[in-house]
């Protein structure tokens, strides 16, 4: 007798495939849970949903069309609660058909409103001296912009003429409001038919536009300024849900005029924790909800070295699922460094993992990093500072 | 006796492998039984003794044939091959192709065996040919000998792909020592297959109609609990007669209903019916359209009234020898019967169970076999809230885990499961509602009394363990305020001080966020209990749950119906409509003019579809999307509990049918 495996799939993850947002988000289809060959999903103390892959094995005619009509479409999995563990969208197809391999993508690389920071060159002086630096007025693209939203890039250059700086502009439009196709072809293996969906959750969203705010000087709880950032958001993806937000009573300065976009802001508003300096977390997370707050103080799993099963679980004994883990938790080791005394602070303790980030591989391998949760790096982002040395060598 | 089968088809053709003259002989076969994927998944830590199987899924068998073919002309030993070959090439392309949805399965028997079982073809080859210029295979007569058939295939089934076999289900209430609902005249449970006769309700109720009285002048006696055919309505009934139908109160756990089930050797005539209920100081319309499936008594068979929700309904005793109770009268407002309306057996019945219940003898096989479920709304326009389902969810739970386990618990003072008390505090009272009936009540948070509401459901020690297990848990409210209310739900092991038993700091493990007024479903996400770890200090086996409400301004109600409990650790499916109003089981006019139909048997390129059709003809109108931790499955050899959520009005209520493919991995005999 031979068993033949069909499917390397095992766990009973279920995926709604969806238009994407910005077209209406119809349902595509809810099959593609059985088809799995491979999946991992990466989340991330820093941004939420951060990525995932899928691997399937798939008939030429719907691979084809995921080539052609999959970039951008949005991606939803639950686990066999049925409960949603991930959510973003499709950044990059690749799809091998025999020894034709085609990768279409990704959806971050294109741009469809786009700008041109550039010096003024004077001619009229010798020699001609480059001006002030200045941002060209914005090219779009509509239809670009209809299929995958408005995806804004401000390009930089050094001295140009005025010509030129929109003929640099509207040719890297054109090059770059559709995402881009490479295709490779090799002979003499057999190859095989499959796709692979790179897919990225939906923070990737907030470096794809631009926040200024000139409106209002002084400053604004950090808090608030965090809101706003988001709410500026022109393709309406995040909700604006304020319910996951904690409020954070940090002066910030309102005033923005830099033409950063948004997810730099972020990260610089994070970094500076509160008042008393403590480490606060940001996630884009179920329903494009944004979840900002400080730190958890207690610990939200266990994970003993001697279970057979290597089960997660939580301090009750209740198993927490592979899929299920979470980052920006407290993860302690019981059976490591056994009878060392507790210290007063969980960071203190090296049997205490505060989790970065954790990478689900179907069917059941976890991968969690542990993170950094000093104050020191706080201190410093309030300052402008990205470090500090020792002094010693 | 029987004679063995071996053979493939596609319910047309039909190849035996043990033709008993010329065709196809077999010569060996060891028969293969199917194994887990990769032998099983394991979890093998250096740290840990032993290795330990976390996960196992079912891997199609490849099953080898040795077949001859002999006794035939070359021509016709030509014909055959290509037949087999067709076939086979005709297997493969159901899985390849979209047009060719006949799937090809082989059908096997043995000799005296009563049962025959089937598989699904994934993929078949028949190998190499033998020389056809050699003996014996030319001459008169053609002899191939040992040609090697490959067949890969699914578990053995006990119907043909696509096909099923119905269950016999019902629903049994048993209320004051009467039984009721899916019985015989003699109040035995009598499950059946027929259509149209099992109900399904969207809540948890415990009362049943106790009484059912006819008025011309004078009332009869209880006509329920007799001899049954019993008349109902007499031949020339007219306008001023009234049929009263009601609970007794003083009966425990009495209260209002929603639905009216009757089995009618019906009438004619042309009498109009007007519906009442008492309101305290008079017999009052209801404020919406009573549903009456019945027609006026006219229509045959078993039916459902669906009664609206009342706004002020009283208990009062209507006279003569009618208890105090709950009542509903219909009232001829217009013209007359002429022939007589006759409840033809069981008593008259109100539907109050969430579930559908199969015994151990309902499904039988090796592994767990392949279901189907159709689903028919029957209720009426709803005053309260719409009434579209857009949104149907599903558990299927063992009984043996706990035979008091109740999936919905009311957020009430009243009519809770056996082990199960409701408490409130903080901005949270008891109101009344008359979702159960006006002596009980419902939770109601109200903001401008406290930000910050709390329910506290506590279960015993014997029913917590009942409570083990993984769940979907939702919580279904009304609201008159859409400001945000934050709705959290914590765990506790203490009936005391319901302190969480969480370390340190942390509150809450489940939430949701409510920002709309009017009914909803507020999904409190996955809950995961093992009560081997729920223990108070005593070392008490005992747990509960805390069910917060927050809200974000200081106005407004928040009406806590109850909070549902869908199981997810055997089978379970999500399934919805796109929003869009197409392809709803509803129209928005007083009946419904879709159903759902959902499972695994009807394709098996899908592991499970979600249809929804029309009832004019059974045609398919739409597809619903559907989350699913596997294909639609019964446990074989179980009693079990298929649980129904329904996003929309708790009192609405559907009929059901349900059906199987039994799953088997060898023999089946006679079973």
């Amino acid at each position: 007798m031979t068993t033949i495996p069909t499917f390397k799939q095992s766990v009973e993850l279920s995926i709604l495939v969806y238009e994407p947002l910005v077209t209406g988000s119809q349902l595509v289809t809810d099959q593609l849970g059985s088809q799995l060959e491979n999946y991992q999903h990466t989340i991330a103390a820093i941004c939420g949903y951060e990525s995932a892959n899928l691997t399937v094995r798939d008939r030429q005619i719907d691979i084809e069309n995921w080539l052609s009509e999959g970039v951008g479409r949005h991606i939803e999995i639950y686990n066999p609660a049925l409960v949603k563990i991930w959510e973003g969208f499709v950044n990059r197809v690749t799809i091998n058909l025999g020894g034709l391999s085609v990768v279409r993508g990704p959806l971050m690389d294109v741009a469809n409103n786009v700008a041109l920071t550039y010096s003024t060159v004077d001619t009229s002086i010798i020699p001609p001296a480059v001006g002030a630096r200045v941002t060209s007025s914005f090219a779009t693209d509509a239809d670009s912009q209809a299929k995958y939203g408005e995806l804004t890039t401000i390009l930089s250059t050094g001295g140009v003429s005025v010509t030129e700086v929109s003929s640099i502009r509207d040719t890297f439009l054109a090059e770059n409001k559709e995402p881009k196709t490479s295709q490779q072809i090799t002979l003499g293996s057999g190859g095989e038919i499959s796709m692979t969906l790179d897919c990225l959750g939906y923070y990737n969203f907030l470096k794809k536009y631009v926040y200024n705010q000139t409106a209002s000087t002084g400053t604004a709880n950090l808090s608030t300024v965090l809101t706003a950032i988001i709410a500026a958001d022109p393709n309406g993806i995040f909700s604006t849900s304020t319910v996951n937000i904690t409020a954070n009573t940090l002066a910030v300065k309102q005033y923005i005029n830099d033409n950063q976009s948004a997810w730099p802001q972020i990260q610089g508003l994070v970094a500076r924790g509160d008042v008393s300096d403590n480490r606060y977390i940001f996630q884009i997370l179920n329903d494009r909800i944004p979840t900002y707050a400080a730190l958890p103080t207690t610990v939200s799993y266990h994970q003993r070295l001697s279970d057979p099963a290597q089960r997660i679980e939580t301090p009750l004994g209740i198993e927490v699922r592979p899929w299920d883990v979470q980052a920006a938790k407290w993860l302690f080791v019981p059976d490591f460094l056994i009878g060392k005394p507790q210290p007063s602070s969980l960071r203190l303790d090296p049997r205490m993992i505060f989790i970065e980030s954790v990478t689900y591989t179907m069917p059941w391998g976890l991968s969690i990093q542990g993170g950094a949760t000093d104050k020191l790096s706080q201190k410093l982002a309030k300052l402008g500072l990205a470090g500090i040395g020792t002094g010693t060598s | 006796m029987t004679d063995a089968i071996l053979e493939i088809s596609d319910g047309t053709t039909t190849i035996s492998l043990i033709h008993p003259s010329t065709g196809f002989h077999l010569i060996s076969w060891t028969p293969a039984i199917t194994d887990y994927k990769d032998g099983g998944t394991f979890q093998n830590p250096p740290l840990a003794d032993w290795r330990q199987m976390r996960d196992s899924k079912w891997a199609t068998a490849e099953e080898p044939f040795t077949i001859t073919l002999n006794g035939a002309a070359p021509d016709s030993a030509a014909f055959r091959l290509q037949e087999l070959r067709r076939l086979l090439e005709k297997a493969n392309q159901y899985w390849t192709t979209d047009w060719q949805n006949t799937p090809v399965y082989i059908a096997a028997r043995m000799r005296c065996e009563t049962n025959t079982r089937y598989a699904l073809v994934v993929k078949g080859r028949l190998g190499n040919d033998r020389n056809f210029y050699d003996q014996p295979v030319t001459g008169d007569t053609t002899t191939l000998t040992e040609l090697p058939l490959v067949i890969e295939r699914r578990a053995w089934q006990a119907n043909a792909p696509n096909g099923y076999d119905s269950i016999s289900i019902g629903q049994l209430y048993t209320y004051d020592g009467t039984n009721y609902g899916n019985v015989n005249d003699s109040g035995v449970f009598t499950p059946t297959t027929n259509a149209n006769e099992v109900f399904l309700a969207n809540k948890t109720a415990m009362p049943q109609i106790t009484n059912v009285h006819y008025y011309d002048g004078a009332f009869t006696a209880n006509l329920q609990g007799g001899a049954f055919p019993v008349e109902l309505i007499p031949n020339g009934a007219g306008v001023g007669d009234i049929l009263y139908f009601g609970i007794d109160t003083s009966i425990a756990d009495s209260g209002i209903f929603q639905h009216i089930v009757v089995d009618l050797d019906a009438g004619t005539g042309t009498a109009e019916f007007i519906w009442e209920y008492w309101s305290g100081a008079a017999w009052s319309v209801f404020g919406a359209d009573v549903l009456d499936n019945t027609s006026s008594f006219t229509v045959d068979g078993v039916n459902v009234i669906v009664i609206p929700p009342a706004g002020a309904w009283s208990t009062n005793t209507p006279g003569g020898a009618l208890p105090t109770g709950y009542w509903v009268r219909a009232r001829i407002s217009a013209g007359s019967f002429t022939s007589n309306v006759s409840q033809q057996n069981r008593n008259i019945y109100t539907v109050n169970n969430p579930y559908i219940e199969l015994l151990s003898t309902d499904v039988v096989g090796d592994i767990p076999a392949f279901g189907r479920m159709l689903c028919v709304p029957k209720s009426s326009i709803d005053t309260l809230v719409s009434y579209d389902a857009t949104r149907i969810l599903g558990g299927l739970r063992s009984v043996d885990r706990g035979s008091s386990f109740n999936a919905f618990i009311n957020l009430s003072d009243t009519q809770l499961p056996t082990g199960v008390t409701v408490a409130v505090s903080s901005g949270c009272t008891f109101v009344s509602n008359t979702l159960l009936s006006a002596t009980s009540k419902l939770a109601e948070h109200d903001a401008s009394s406290n930000l910050t509401g709390q329910i506290t459901i506590a279960f015993t020690a014997a029913i917590a363990q009942q409570y083990q297990g993984r769940f979907r848990v939702f919580c279904r409210y009304n609201t008159n305020d859409a400001n945000q209310w934050k709705l959290q739900l914590d765990i506790t092991n203490s009936t005391a001080s319901f302190t969480t038993i969480f370390e340190g700091t942390q509150t809450g493990f489940l939430d949701a966020v409510v920002s709309a007024s009017g009914f909803g479903v507020a999904d409190l996400g996955e809950y995961i209990t093992n009560a081997a770890q729920i223990f108070d200090d005593s070392g008490i086996l005992r747990f509960g749950f805390k069910l917060t409400s927050t809200s974000n301004v200081g106005s407004g109600t928040l009406d806590l119906i109850d909070i549902v409990f869908i199981p997810v650790d055997e089978f379970s499916f999500d399934t919805n409509g796109d929003g869009s109003g197409t392809g709803e089981l509803s129209t928005g006019a007083t009946d419904w003019t879709n159903y759902l139909d959902i499972g695994s048997l009807l394709t098996s390129k899908r592991n499970l579809s979600s249809i929804v059709r029309l009832r004019s003809d059974d045609n398919f109108n739409n597809t619903w999307q559907t989350l699913n931790n596997g294909p639609f499955i019964w446990q074989a050899n179980k009693q079990q509990r298929l649980w129904i959520l329904s996003f929309s009005p708790s009192r609405i209520t559907s009929y059901v049918q349900v059906y199987k493919n039994e799953r088997y991995l060898s023999l089946r005999g006679n079973r």
